[in-house]
């Protein structure tokens, strides 16, 4: 495994505005949470986005409260 | 959060923000009843309204009631947790309303030290901007007719195959040759028939007619 025979797909690096501790994802903002779901409309998970598991949850919570508010889909057909 | 250490005769508010969204189709007119509503309930339960804010007609993510489109006001408002349940009895009441959603954002307010900016609790009107040309390339996109741009990152790889629709049309034609003439029944009633010749036929289930009756069962 550590032989670099690890399979890398995707990335595991924050974005650089997620670097500030004080950051918070806003549900009001679809632009910035559309990064973080896939074409489907999935969460995209911890592994890929990179993000502490504290904004990870934080994510999570904006992602659902925009879809509550239609902002962001549940499902997308591709 | 100093609500333990503070003089009991303060009532702490909060602050909550709403969003509700409008049917497309509702007119000027309605859209400020609405907001005046909300201004009256936040009013009479003590609550100061600190922000409003018309969005204007947008796009939903989803359909909702069959509009496809929404107008969404925001309100940001400072009171106590009886506030939202009246004002959201009252959002509900409205037909216009199609949705709405209060978020809790700050707590341990004391209500006498909010000032409110004139110019934020105006209700705006917002011309519609959005170009109907939007609308079909979303429709196109959505059918699949311009492929979306690809994003490197964040790929989920979605495995579409179904393998399932290769066994069915097998076990769906063998029981059923099976099943019937062993039991003379109906051929009407094959779901039963199906069922009754696992017990009445003891020495006839063999490995294939026993694998081919447990789906037929179930459906």
């Amino acid at each position: 495994m550590e032989a670099g025979a690890r399979r890398r797909t995707g990335r595991k690096r924050a974005p650089a505005f997620a670097l500030d501790p004080e950051f918070r994802f806003d549900y009001k903002d679809p632009q910035q949470l559309r990064h973080f779901i896939t074409d489907r409309g999935k969460i995209v998970p911890r592994r890929i986005t990179g993000l502490t598991a504290k904004q990870q949850r934080n994510l999570t919570t904006a992602i659902k409260r925009a879809r509550n508010i239609a902002l962001l889909p549940y499902t997308a057909t591709k | 959060m100093a609500t333990a250490a503070a003089a009991p005769a303060t009532r702490w508010a909060r602050e909550y923000e709403t969003i509700y969204i409008l049917r497309p189709d509702v007119d000027n007119e309605t859209a400020e009843k609405v907001v005046d509503r909300a201004r009256d309930v936040v009013k009479r339960l003590d609550g100061t309204l600190t922000k409003l804010d018309n969005w204007g007609k947008r796009r939903l993510a989803y359909p909702i009631q069959k509009h496809s489109r929404g107008i969404f006001v925001y309100l940001k408002y400072v009171g106590f947790g009886d506030l939202v349940a009246e004002l959201e009895r009252n959002l509900r009441l409205l037909d216009e309303v199609v949705r709405f959603q209060t978020v809790l954002l700050r707590e341990g307010i004391d209500p006498a030290s909010v000032a409110v900016d004139p110019e934020e609790v105006q209700y705006l009107h917002v011309e519609d901007e959005d170009e109907p040309e939007d609308t079909e390339t979303e429709r196109a996109r959505s059918l699949g007719m311009i492929p979306r741009a690809p994003r490197e990152d964040h790929r989920v790889q979605e495995t579409a195959a179904v393998p399932e629709t290769a066994a069915v049309p097998e076990t769906a034609a063998a029981p059923e040759a099976a099943a019937v003439p062993e039991t003379a029944a109906a051929p009407e009633a094959e779901t039963v028939a199906a069922a009754e010749a696992v017990p009445g036929t003891e020495g006839a289930p063999n490995e294939a007619e026993s694998d081919g009756e447990k789906p037929e069962g179930g459906a």
